[in-house]
């Protein structure tokens, strides 16, 4: 009996250590997207921004150029 | 409902069927480290994809910071060339000088399918296609295409244009309205009770259609007819002509007008009947072209004798079938390149909805 269970157990002990390593290989990719996703929130505000500022100088100088 | 822009592939790692193997364990793991492989590219591709959009559009935000900067330098040369130089600007100067007008561009087209993100848009392709109904369309007697009846893109669009063409008709003869019954009793004190009255009447108008033609003979001095000829959003040169020739206030004999008397030598040729019942007969449906080069003063003549009058209408009737087609030929040949119009017709609405009096129209039509 002994002797079944040892491959067994080793087999089920291997079972977990790789899913273990799984688990961590799929929760660095969650943290990769979830990085992703936060990147492109901020990037994207920044830039809309930086475009409203830009607009906004835009008019004024189509203005003093009026003058 | 939420739709997920980006959707990473394989979305379950482990759910598959084991081929029989003896070291089940053993495949699992394999088969799982296979597919997080898979999820890994597919990552890759939409960090791709999201690196490219905010690159080309910082792009954007770089090149129009270049050309401000450029324009920031050359005003910078002009006021320091202005400076040591006396002012020329003198009053003259001041007001001849045309108005600042700013050339604000407005953003359309916001949400059309072109601009949909290209993730977004894959998801769409993956989806069935409307079946062909548009096959059927030859076989149709009114003209429409046949897949309109299925599912039509630009239907908000056709009915957002009516009601606008419709709100700025109806702002217009209110101004005229306006207008004409200031111009006719200069000394009246009391306005509200008037503005009420030629409201209410629009409205029945509007209600009865077509019964308008008969009820335009009992109605008298309310049977307004909006013969002002015009074209899309022309409301400066109404005012003009208003200023210039006061237009006689159109009326059958039957009643005793308020309206001052009006000169039988301005009675306008009989074409401009017609389109007065085109324009209340069918709302949608804006003045004959031919009309556009007629004095915009014209109105019906008002001295006519009942039997005139009605034999002008039967005539205005069979033409108003010609002139609508060429109506509608001509505004599905302008088409949705007038969506810029259309916009400044919401300014040109909004601008006149303020210089009204009149609550009443924002009520109605706005949200």
């Amino acid at each position: 009996m002994v002797g079944q269970e040892d491959p067994v157990q080793r087999e089920i002990h291997q079972d977990w250590a790789n899913r273990e390593y799984n688990e961590v290989i799929t929760s660095s990719i969650m943290t990769i997207t979830d990085f992703l996703n936060l990147f492109d929130m901020s990037c994207r505000s920044r830039l809309a921004t930086l475009n409203e500022t830009l607009t906004a100088l835009e008019r004024r100088i189509e203005y003093i150029e009026a003058r | 409902m939420p739709l997920v822009t980006r959707n990473i592939e394989p979305r379950h790692l482990c759910r598959q069927t084991l081929p029989s193997v003896r070291s089940e364990l053993e495949c699992m793991t394999n088969i799982t480290l296979a597919n997080v492989i898979r999820q890994l590219g597919s990552l890759s591709k939409y960090a791709e994809d999201i690196f490219g959009e905010l690159f080309t559009q910082a792009n954007t935000f770089a090149s129009r910071v270049s050309s401000l900067a450029e324009r920031v330098d050359r005003l910078q040369v002009k006021v320091t060339q202005l400076d040591p130089k006396e002012e020329e600007v003198s009053l003259q100067g001041i007001n001849t000088r045309k108005a600042f007008r700013s050339s604000t561009i407005q953003d359309q087209k916001l949400f059309d399918r072109n601009s949909l993100p290209v993730p977004v848009l894959e998801t769409y392709n993956t989806c069935d296609t409307p079946p062909p109904l548009n096959n059927l369309t030859p076989y149709r007697d009114d003209g429409k295409e046949a897949l309109k009846f299925y599912t039509d893109p630009s239907y908000f669009f056709d009915l957002w244009k009516e009601k606008m063409l419709q709100d700025t008709k109806d702002i217009m003869k209110e101004k005229r309205k306006h207008r004409k019954e200031k111009k006719e009793n200069p000394n009246r004190g009391n306005v509200n009770p008037r503005k009420i009255k030629t409201r209410k009447e629009e409205w029945e108008k509007m209600k009865m259609g077509q019964e308008f033609v008969e009820s335009k003979e009992k109605l008298g001095p309310s049977g307004y007819p909006p013969t002002l000829v015009y074209q899309n959003g022309s409301i400066g040169s109404i005012e003009n002509v208003d200023a210039s020739n006061y237009p006689p206030p159109p009326q059958s004999d039957s009643t005793s007008p308020p309206s001052p008397s009006f000169s039988e030598d301005s009675l306008p040729p009989p074409p401009a009947e017609f389109s007065y019942p085109a324009d209340n007969g069918q709302p949608a449906a804006p003045p004959p072209l031919s009309d556009t080069t007629k004095p915009k003063s014209s109105l019906p003549p008002v001295s006519d004798a009942r039997s005139d009058l009605l034999s002008a209408i039967r005539q205005g009737f069979q033409l108003r079938r010609v002139e609508e087609q060429r109506e509608q030929e001509k505004r599905d040949v302008v088409g949705n390149d007038v969506a810029t119009i259309l916009s400044r017709r919401i300014a040109v609405e909004y601008s006149d909805s303020e210089d009204d009096s009149s609550e009443f129209d924002e009520d109605e039509w706005s949200d």
